[in-house]
């Protein structure tokens, strides 16, 4: 008799899992991780009440944006993913860094991330990139978490610690 | 009267034992700031630290005894077996000794009870530093403040600067000033600072990446043919005929080294402007298992000591009408801590070495096999000696006379290659030799600063390694001679940094990622 699993919910360590499968260079997978976070929830907005649904819905979010990153490079690759990405990401990116912009920001994430990348001059697209890699590396070594609840929670603890 | 200090330091045994000296050196308080740090360091340490000394050897642990040894002590008043030394303007050290405080009834809580009772401080109390988890576990909960060493620590994403990503105006900027840049400017545009040798990447053009390179000349004082500085320093696109990863030596060009040729960009650049450069004295070479980094540093040593015919000497720009290679010979180390520490003993040398050694050396015998190498001559004729019997057994055999690629042959006059470890390193320095520093991420920082001391003249150190595979207790990601090594070197002329970030592996070996498979302690 087969022994029966704990079923493993979507979640970052079974998205990049599958992300890597059309993305064998370890930089260009942490720039997609990287820029597909900012991307998804540049313009994230919710109704949701509780601190924890709204960190539900965001890491959600994420997901759904690694979902499209996967299609897109099981399609093309991920060279011309990440390219495209960057076309529609970059200059909301540039345009939020300019000390001027004043943008409020729904999602807690992206406001950390941006705080991040305020600080590291004009090199954003390699601070994404690197903070990208830190993700994949500390999902992959952490392994995938049983549970909805659980991989909700502690993805969006892990990439929020990371983004800082 | 006791003197007040600005911060009390207590830095644990491991501190002086990955640092050596930089300990002191650091916890000292800068002129500007004004004011005097104090060190305090109890008898019981210094014994710990000569225990560690006589048990498996630390050079950090003794270069800082050294220090210890030649201070002059003076007592304090009023609190016997309390005596002080001024180590620098900006820091005092205390030892405490009996009978203020004996080994017997040593410990930290009582130390920090003597410290705080002979200097009274409304401000600041004592802090111990140390780099094990399980002080900052067990100390913390009992009131008492640690932190890490920070001046040991060195984030780990710092393997990343070799290769940056540039941003599109940087790019749009090089492509209309006819594919370069002057290095102010680009870093003007870039909003950081950039270094020699260092590789930029730009997303972008439909066929993929582009890479730029920060160029210079070398300025060479024409007395002492030193290099003195850098010159027309810029940032060059590399042109488009790059892409197609032919490697060149002076003017030989072709598609592979011994067989081995760069599966990708990355690895074209870490064996182009790398391994295979002669201006870069000093090679960090970082990527994970299976990023191909042990054999293309395999292939491209060998190509270096290969003594090639008269016509392709020329032509890969030797100097000179004699014969060798670039380089006379090369060593290998691998970490004291893989090799010469309590749990892998090699035992006591000479004797039937290669079989002791052959176990650390499959990474590399694995890459001699799959070089054109492989079919001509055994790993082990490059250990041993063309002529003479030696620890490491017979002379070479018939086999390593062959012609390599119709061009070159083995070194006649010595052995090639020889391997050994940082414990024998000791008084030995090194001229016109390529050192291999393997698994430097096992190397405690004072380690590596000890091995790369000794390299004289016409050397060449390739510093290999990947801190997610740290192999040794007494190192972690922030604190490893790999890391250490890359922050203190890089940004000088005759330095180059890659890390492989593509890995040609098995899925079944990228699976393995992830799972914790639990093992038995030792």
């Amino acid at each position: 008799m087969k022994r029966r699993r704990g079923k493993i919910e979507r979640q970052l360590y079974t998205l990049l899992n599958r992300l890597q499968a059309y993305v064998p260079n370890a930089d260009e997978l942490g720039a997609l991780v990287g820029y597909c976070i900012i991307e998804s929830l540049h313009d994230f907005d919710t109704n949701t009440g509780s601190t924890e649904q709204v960190e539900f819905e965001e890491i959600k979010a994420v997901y759904n944006g690694l979902e499209q990153v996967i299609e897109s490079s099981k399609e093309n690759d991920g060279y011309t993913t990440l390219c495209e990405l960057k076309m529609t990401a970059d200059p909301w990116i540039i345009e939020s860094l300019e000390p001027e912009a004043g943008y409020q920001r729904k999602s807690t994430l992206v406001q950390i991330a941006m705080n991040y990348l305020q600080s590291s001059g004009r090199d954003f697209q390699d601070k994404l990139r690197r903070k990208g890699k830190q993700i994949v590396s500390d999902v992959t070594s952490r392994g995938p978490v049983t549970g909805a609840k659980n991989s909700l929670s502690r993805d969006y603890n892990l990439v929020n610690m990371i983004l800082k | 009267m006791t003197e007040e200090y600005r911060h009390i330091f207590i830095p644990l045994t491991d501190v002086y034992e990955l640092g050596g000296t930089e300990a002191f050196k650091h916890l000292e308080r800068s002129p500007e700031k004004g004011g005097k740090n104090l060190m305090v360091v109890p008898m019981t340490f210094v014994s710990n630290l000569d225990d560690i000394i006589t048990r498996e050897y630390s050079e950090g642990a003794e270069a800082a005894l050294k220090v210890l040894k030649d201070l002059d002590q003076t007592p304090l008043d009023d609190h016997e077996g309390v005596r002080v030394s001024e180590l620098t303007q900006g820091l005092d050290l205390a030892f405490i000794d009996k009978p203020a405080l004996d080994k017997d009834h040593f410990s930290i809580t009582n130390l920090v009870k003597k410290i705080q009772e002979v200097w009274k401080q409304d401000t600041h109390k004592p802090e111990l530093i140390s780099s094990r988890d399980k002080y900052h576990i067990k100390f913390k909960g009992r009131g008492i403040k640690v932190r890490d060493p920070q001046f040991l620590q060195v984030t780990a994403d710092i393997v990343n600067e070799g290769l940056i990503d540039g941003n599109p105006s940087l790019l749009a900027e090089l492509r209309q000033n006819n594919l370069r840049v002057p290095l102010e400017q680009a870093i003007q545009i870039m909003g950081r600072e950039l270094y020699p040798n260092q590789f930029l990447r730009f997303a972008g053009k439909k066929s993929g990446y582009e890479y730029a390179r920060v160029a210079f000349e070398r300025e060479i004082n024409p007395k002492t043919k030193r290099v003195t500085g850098m010159i027309n320093a810029r940032l060059e696109l590399l042109r488009d005929s790059e892409h197609g990863r032919q490697i060149s030596v002076g003017k030989q060009i072709r598609d592979n080294v011994l067989g081995i040729g760069p599966l990708d960009m990355e690895q074209y650049l870490a064996m182009q402007y790398g391994l295979l450069n002669p201006n870069v004295d000093l090679f960090f070479l970082c990527g994970s298992k299976g990023s191909g980094k042990t054999l293309m540093t395999y292939a491209c040593v060998l190509d270096l000591l290969l003594h090639y015919d008269k016509g392709l000497r020329q032509k890969r720009g030797m100097k000179g009408d004699g014969k060798g290679g670039f380089f006379k010979q090369t060593v290998l180390l691998k970490p004291n801590s893989l090799m010469g520490g309590k749990d892998r003993d090699v035992g006591a040398l000479p004797g039937d070495l290669y079989k002791k050694l052959k176990p650390f050396l499959n990474s590399y015998i694995d890459a001699h096999t799959m070089t054109v190498l492989g079919d001509i001559f055994p790993f082990d004729d490059l250990l041993r000696h063309p002529k003479y019997d030696t620890d490491f057994g017979a002379p070479r055999s018939e086999f390593s006379k062959n012609k390599i690629q119709d061009s070159a042959y083995l070194p006649n006059n010595r052995e090639v290659m020889e391997m050994t470890y940082s414990g024998f390193m000791r008084g030995r320095s090194f001229s016109d030799t390529l050192i291999i520093l393997d698994e430097t991420q096992s190397w405690t920082p004072y380690e590596v600063k000890t091995i790369l001391d000794r390299a004289g003249l016409g050397c060449k150190a390739l510093v290999l390694g990947d801190p997610a595979q740290i192999d040794n207790p007494e190192c972690t990601p922030a604190m490893n001679g790999l890391t250490h090594a890359i922050n203190h070197y890089v940004g000088n002329h005759y330095v180059a940094l890659i890390n492989l970030t593509r890995n040609y592996r098995h899925p079944m070996s990228e699976d393995s990622e992830g799972w914790n498979a639990p093992r038995r302690g030792r």
